[in-house]
């Protein structure tokens, strides 16, 4: 049978090394894509998953099970990346143009839409469609793309988002919805054979 | 309600936060407008695409690279 977390969080707390290294390997991915998908750099990324789960290991005490036991990770992790995404030199952005779609001056769409939204079940089949996602994402301008991060990975609040950046509510409502329309876009094009 | 107004609110829509009038005037849109319907579906499934995409896995040697770090890491302060 295979430990929940909880149980191994208990066990770890009781002193049991060996319960640790089961929670990295189970959530090491997670704690690596938060970092990959905020920093666009392996290298930092994998910085981000070692001091994360050495955060764990310390303060494992401090962790009461009110929230689940992936949240809590997650949040950490969100919180190294932050720091590292503020402190580190920057690495240049290539941004994708944030675009929205086009209107007439009646409000109505100017170009046809095609519903794409079946391939959302069939993308563990298609690498070079969660290839051309990740891009995308990587191309949206810091601002953009930590909150689509937030939102849309980690499935954080709005709330909870606001509070990390230091943004308020309708600020983070209103980044989220342009990235979401920018990659909608790129998406579209891609889908189309426009790009 | 026009195209351009519901594309405006479908964070509100989609996060369950539009209060009942105005939730109602965009799904009526929605039923009456074909374009709209496969945006809003679009709308939707960037959210489960992303969600997916950027699920990834430390490779063999980044994870064994991973044990080793945080093994010494730990013994240093024990
Ligand atoms: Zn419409």
């Amino acid at each position: 049978m295979v430990e929940d977390d909880d149980a191994l969080v208990a066990r770890l707390k009781a002193g049991d090394d060996t319960a640790f290294t089961v929670l990295v390997h189970r959530h090491s991915g997670r704690v690596y894509g938060i970092g990959l998908s905020m920093l666009r750099n392996e290298q930092d990324a994998r910085d981000v998953v070692q001091d994360t789960f050495l955060n764990v290991y310390r303060r494992i005490d401090s962790f009461r099970g009110e929230a689940p036991f992936k949240s809590w990770l997650g949040r950490i992790a969100t919180n190294n990346a932050l720091m590292k995404l503020r402190t580190r030199r920057r690495k240049p952005e290539v941004s994708l143009q944030i675009r929205s779609p086009k209107f007439n001056d009646d409000g109505q769409h100017e170009r046809d839409i095609v519903d794409f939204s079946p391939l959302a079940d069939k993308i563990s089949e298609s690498r070079e469609l969660g290839q051309r996602i990740r891009e995308t994402v990587e191309r949206l301008p810091d601002k953009y793309r930590t909150v689509l991060v937030l939102a849309d990975y980690q499935q954080l609040s709005m709330k909870q988002i606001a509070e990390l950046l230091d943004l308020t509510v309708p600020n983070v409502k209103t980044r989220l919805h342009r990235a979401r329309l920018a990659v909608r876009e790129s998406l579209a094009d891609y889908l189309s054979g426009d790009d | 309600m026009r195209c351009e107004d519901v594309t405006g609110i479908l964070l509100e829509y989609d996060g369950g936060g539009l209060p009942p009038p105005r939730r109602g005037r965009v799904e009526h849109h929605l039923e009456a407008c074909a374009t709209c319907a496969a945006y809003a579906n679009t709308y939707t499934a960037v959210q489960d695409l992303v969600q997916e995409a950027l699920a990834v896995e430390l490779s063999q040697a980044d994870q064994a690279d991973l044990d080793m770090a945080l093994q010494t890491a730990i013994r240093r302060t024990a």
